[in-house]
């Protein structure tokens, strides 16, 4: 069986862990509130007021005056998020990371252990309010879709393992099948499928011949017919990146500034995780909303701020032209290969071992003062 | 407009034109064919990309003379089934044509002239004239090595240095990580006025490649009063493209002084076999294999952990050299399998710095390659 282990609105616990007499109170963790931040994730208590993760932080005080907005301290989510995945890691050595704050288990192979999913699910539970002091929401089932409505429906808190799973996802949405994607989605829509019951009031036959190999794949997965989902343990994450949504909205050269300063970040989480980077991504929001994304593959992979940089300029180079002001700018590679081999080049040997020696030196200093902050892009 | 043309000339015309061009976005005209027929000259066909103007005279019976930008990748896959010999190709209203044959016929929606991109006149400033055998033998040889990191615009395309003092020609492409030189003494049929370099884009370099014609031909090299452009001028067909301009980083900074290098003599084919095999578990285009040189024998290794490992041995006669360096693989399959001999040296210094791959007693065609060194 899969399980589903999901945090409860991860960095409000987290907050709550650290200082519990905000457990009383109304939070949500967002940026600053007198700008133009937005709410990260909000405690139940703030949902019964209808806040929600992505709402302008101002609005959600119109809402809710006594609400308390906490500032984000993203390096105690990261040491918590650690921690959670060192606790599954306990239970199983089959986990699937999909977020700070989320991963699917696969139980398989631990009967010897543990007497069955439901005292796994148990034991993941326990510990992680007893060494965490934080909820996690558990969902089971065959299949990683089935886990995760499973543990989306019973939040917070809560543990659900399916058993009759034909009957649970007959009314899920198709779209909440893992791998149908919104194109997939919407050529089902047109066809009048919505749920997954929908999908079985057709036989397979039909699916084969509408849809091909897809449409009898889409059937075998409705109908439980194929095989169990797996979890595959990845170690190195897809992408990373960050973007930042300025305080208020800047001209050109101003959001180059900026873009410095994201790439340096990038590059220093790359090389503090020991990963490296092929793809560069940029995405750019103007002042009306409209949000653009650009992407380049480098010919190496690499963790240097400044080779980081120079990919994402490239591509803002033709935002140069534009009227208006920039709201948003984000970096993120993706590509991630694990930091093996030096990068030089034919040219730039001598000079890259030089390179890489000023960030080796500057990465110990940002780690012995982690207030400072250094952007260094050679 | 109404013409006949030989099925035949007219595919092979438009099969190439549509080498260059690219599906319409804003821009429709490069996804059309201008066809323009003149009486007793036959027709002119042009296709642009906006950065390379394709222009090909076939001859015609021109009935009725006229102009027309035809969708270019339906005219030419309409063209691969009409069996006849000739063709018919008219005009039917101010943006439709009728292309008919035998119980055959199709209906184009074109484009008129005046929206098709005027390429600018072609003054020419200096001018060669070489083989076009050896012009593409050298471009093949050299081309697939340059660069597809567009952060790096010089390094997509390759130099071309045209020494009219000593009647040579130099071709160098790099990525950077790898690089290869093609020197060759050319008997120019005509020599440039001055010394040129030239960095010639891939996507010029790749239709030169694939349509000249292998035989001696003389193709004109033509570079126009308007800096950054260079036209080719052979047989029926007149291509102008742009150049890249900048400066080309100094290659010459970077070749080893061979002197002082240890020496493996390689057999190609034996080594490329080995590289085929081991590939057999590389889900990813581009990956690391380590090369292990021991007494008498080169083993080809890799580990591709997520799938296996697997190696190949290769004898090496008379070798004494012991060292493992790693590659990117295609990087040494690229470069053994464009030498025209059988063996091959790689030269070394150790397995942190540049080897040099060349043919024994020839020092005009080489390859430079960085391995890859694991952190220290």
């Amino acid at each position: 069986m899969i399980l589903h282990c999901d945090l409860d609105s991860f960095f409000v616990s987290v907050e709550e862990a650290k200082n519990p007499a905000l457990k009383r109170k109304i939070t949500a963790v967002g940026g600053n509130v007198y700008g133009r931040g937005v709410i990260a994730s909000a405690s139940y208590g703030a949902r019964q007021y209808g806040i929600r993760a992505g709402m302008p932080a101002y609005t959600a005080l119109k809402i809710c005056p006594a609400l308390i907005i906490i500032d984000p301290d993203f390096r105690s989510y990261g040491d918590f998020s650690k921690r959670f995945f060192e606790i599954l890691s306990s239970f199983s050595p089959d986990i699937e990371v999909m977020s700070v704050d989320e991963a699917y288990l696969d139980t398989k192979g631990m009967e010897w252990l543990f007497t069955g999913p439901r005292k796994i699910a148990e034991g993941i539970k326990a510990a992680t309010k007893e060494k965490l002091g934080i909820n996690v929401t558990i969902g089971g089932g065959s299949r990683k879709y089935i886990a995760k409505a499973a543990s989306r429906v019973s939040k917070p808190d809560g543990l659900l393992l399916v058993e009759d799973e034909q009957a649970f996802i007959a009314e899920l949405p198709v779209t909440r099948i893992s791998q149908v994607g919104e194109k997939f989605g919407n050529v089902l829509a047109a066809m009048g499928i919505r749920t997954v019951r929908d999908v079985l009031s057709y036989d397979r036959d039909f699916w084969e011949r509408t849809l091909g190999k897809k449409g009898a794949w889409l059937y075998d997965v409705a109908s439980l017919g194929s095989a169990d989902d797996i979890c595959r343990s990845d170690p190195l994450p897809r992408s990373l990146g960050n973007s930042l949504t300025f305080a208020s909205d800047l001209l050109f050269e101003k959001a180059d500034e900026e873009l410095k300063k994201l790439c340096g970040k990038v590059g220093r989480r790359l090389r503090r995780d020991g990963l490296r980077g092929r793809t560069v991504e940029l995405t750019v929001r103007y002042d009306d909303f409209t949000t653009l994304t650009n992407s380049l593959t480098l010919s190496f992979p690499t963790d240097m701020s400044g080779f980081i940089y120079n990919a994402a300029r490239g591509m803002f180079e033709k935002y140069s032209g534009y009227d208006g002001k920039f709201r948003l700018l984000g970096v993120t590679v993706s590509n991630i290969s694990e930091a093996l081999f030096d990068e030089c080049d034919l040219w730039t040997c001598k000079r890259t071992e030089r390179t890489r020696k000023i960030y080796t030196a500057i990465d110990a200093i940002q780690k012995k003062y982690p207030a400072l902050r250094l952007d260094y892009l050679g | 407009m109404k013409f006949v043309v030989k099925t035949d000339e007219f595919r092979n015309a438009v099969s190439e034109l549509n080498t260059i061009l690219v599906p319409a976005t804003t821009y429709r005209a490069i996804s059309f064919i201008l066809i323009k027929a003149i009486k007793d000259e036959g027709l002119v066909l042009q296709a642009t990309d906006y950065e390379i103007n394709l222009k090909k005279k076939i001859e015609a019976n021109v009935i009725e003379e006229g102009s027309i930008g035809v969708p270019g990748k339906f005219l030419n896959l309409s063209l691969k089934d009409f069996e006849t010999d000739e063709i018919t190709l008219e005009q039917v209203g101010p943006e439709t044509v009728i292309l008919k044959s035998g119980g055959k016929s199709v209906n184009f929606v074109c484009l008129s002239e005046n929206e098709y991109p005027v390429f600018p006149a072609f003054e020419t400033k200096d001018s060669f004239i070489l083989s076009s055998e050896v012009l593409k033998n050298d471009i093949k040889k050299t081309s697939y090595a340059v660069s597809k990191d567009t952060s790096n615009m010089i390094l997509l395309g390759s130099l071309w240095e045209i020494d009219a003092d000593n009647k040579k020609m130099t071709m160098v492409s790099t990525d950077s990580h790898r690089l290869v030189i093609k020197k060759s003494a050319v008997a120019f049929q005509k020599l440039p006025k001055n010394n040129l370099k030239l960095i010639v884009p891939d996507k010029l370099l790749n239709y030169l490649s694939t349509s000249l014609p292998q035989n001696d031909t003389p193709v004109t090299v033509a570079i126009p009063d308007k800096e950054g452009k260079i036209g080719f001028m052979y047989e029926n067909t007149e291509i102008l493209g742009k150049l890249i301009v900048g400066s080309f980083p100094d290659y010459t900074a970077i070749i080893p002084d061979e002197a002082g290098m240890s020496r493996i003599a390689l057999p190609k084919n034996d080594v490329l076999r080995a590289i085929k095999f081991v590939s057999n578990l590389a889900e990813k285009k581009s990956y690391n294999a380590n090369l292990n040189f021991a007494k008498d024998s080169l083993t080809v290794y890799t580990d591709l952990s997520e799938v296996g490992e697997a190696k190949d041995v290769v004898a090496l006669e008379k070798n004494t050299h012991s060292i493992k360096i790693i590659f990117n693989i295609n990087y040494i399959k690229d470069a053994l399998s464009w030498f025209d001999e059988e063996n091959v040296d790689m030269a070394f210094n150790d397995a942190r710095s540049p080897i040099l791959v060349s043919a024994p007693e020839n020092k005009d065609y080489f390859t430079i390659i960085m391995p890859i060194r694991p952190l220290e």
